[in-house]
């Protein structure tokens, strides 16, 4: 493994689809362009696994949402990709954004333990894949850190999609908005889920998701020049991940979870409209 | 602090070295971050047997060994305190 060296990217507030996302943006549109990913502050839970609601969106829809955010434009567009024609792709483009499943990549301490749709770039070397991975997190299994791989292309996953992207012309900065539910009945269902191991699982995931999503969107606001008053408020939402993953193990080993976390999660939930309100933004 | 503490803390610090472990030690400095503190948490638990509570979960509890220290103190004094109130 090399390390990857786009500085700007700011990996530690961004998820799995829109990292290497990010490296093209800033790297195609200079340092800092990546940001506009935090543009738009949601919370619209949707189904999701286990009967539970979920604040992740598909992936192929939340990485077109990002490019159009950062200027880029999905081409060559193509579902069930496996290695060979990933390949061809990559043999025929600078580089290649990819989804696949997490469990099959070798580069990630997720491989054989953990599935999830995860983002990875991936060029041609005359030595097999070159894949690019920005990802930046502290997993159960280890660190993942971002870096450059060459993986031979047997060894590779199927990608559930794969494209190039190029630049759009006439780009302008979005600006910020929210879009923000009322949290009561994504709250409830978590705390009246049956199964409590799964219901904190999967409550362990939505908090990481919550809480870069949160940094992001501050760091956007701040880039365009606002000066945000969200640092109490950010470190509350880091407080609470890690208060689930803390209720997850407990969960797991038949011990009392933390009372405080689902109370905290309505409370993060509902302050999010009060300390990001845009107010008279000019982009 | 005593032998089991010390014990069960040092693997956790990859930057404590050859040093001894004092109750000044900054854990953060000796390489404790978010996830290690969480599975130390989890070590202290099974090793000895004491639950932090939720008041004790938090960043000033993991600043340096004394302050981990004496959240388990209070924990294993507590622990202690319901065994004779239920006995």
């Amino acid at each position: 493994m090399t390390a990857t060296a786009t500085p700007s990217v700011r990996t530690g507030i961004l998820d799995c689809v829109q990292v290497n996302l990010a490296l093209i943006a800033d790297r195609r549109n200079g340092p800092g362009r990546h940001l506009a990913l935090g543009a738009r502050l949601r919370f619209r839970p949707e189904p999701g696994p286990d009967g539970l609601p979920t604040v992740d969106p598909p992936p192929e829809e939340h990485l077109r949402e990002g490019a159009t955010l950062v200027g880029l434009r999905p081409d060559s567009f193509a579902h069930r990709v496996p290695a060979r024609d990933l390949r061809a792709m990559a043999e025929g483009a600078p580089v290649v954004y990819a989804v696949a499943d997490s469990y099959a990549m070798p580069w990630l301490p997720y491989a054989g333990r953990a599935h999830m749709e995860h983002g990875f770039l991936v060029g041609a070397h005359r030595d097999g894949a070159e894949v690019e991975d920005a990802y930046d997190n502290e997993t159960a299994w280890g660190p993942a850190r971002p870096g450059r791989w060459t993986i031979p292309w047997e060894h590779m996953p199927t990608a559930s999609f794969a494209c190039t992207l190029s630049p759009v012309a006439g780009y302008r900065a979005p600006v910020p908005e929210l879009s923000l539910d009322d949290p009561a009945a994504y709250v409830e269902a978590y705390t009246a889920h049956p199964d409590r191991p799964a219901a904190l699982r999967r409550l362990t995931a939505e908090t990481w998701l919550l809480t870069r999503a949160r940094h992001l969107h501050a760091a956007y606001r701040e880039h365009l020049g606002e000066r945000l008053d969200a640092q109490a408020h950010l470190r509350g939402w880091d407080r609470l991940t890690a208060t689930a993953f803390i209720a997850q193990r407990r969960a797991e080993r038949g011990r009392p979870v933390p009372e405080t976390l689902l109370p905290e999660l309505a409370s993060l939930l509902t302050a999010d409209r009060e300390v990001f309100a845009v107010r008279n933004h000019r982009p | 602090m005593n032998q089991p503490f010390i014990d069960l803390l040092t693997p956790f610090l990859p930057n404590l070295g050859d040093r001894p472990l004092t109750e000044d030690s900054r854990l953060h400095d000796l390489g404790m971050n978010s996830m290690k503190a969480i599975d130390l948490l989890f070590a202290i638990e099974d090793g000895l047997g004491v639950s932090l509570p939720d008041e004790d979960l938090n960043d000033t509890t993991f600043a340096t060994a004394g302050s981990l220290w004496a959240a388990v103190q209070r924990a294993q004094d507590a622990a202690e305190g319901d065994r004779r109130a239920a006995a």
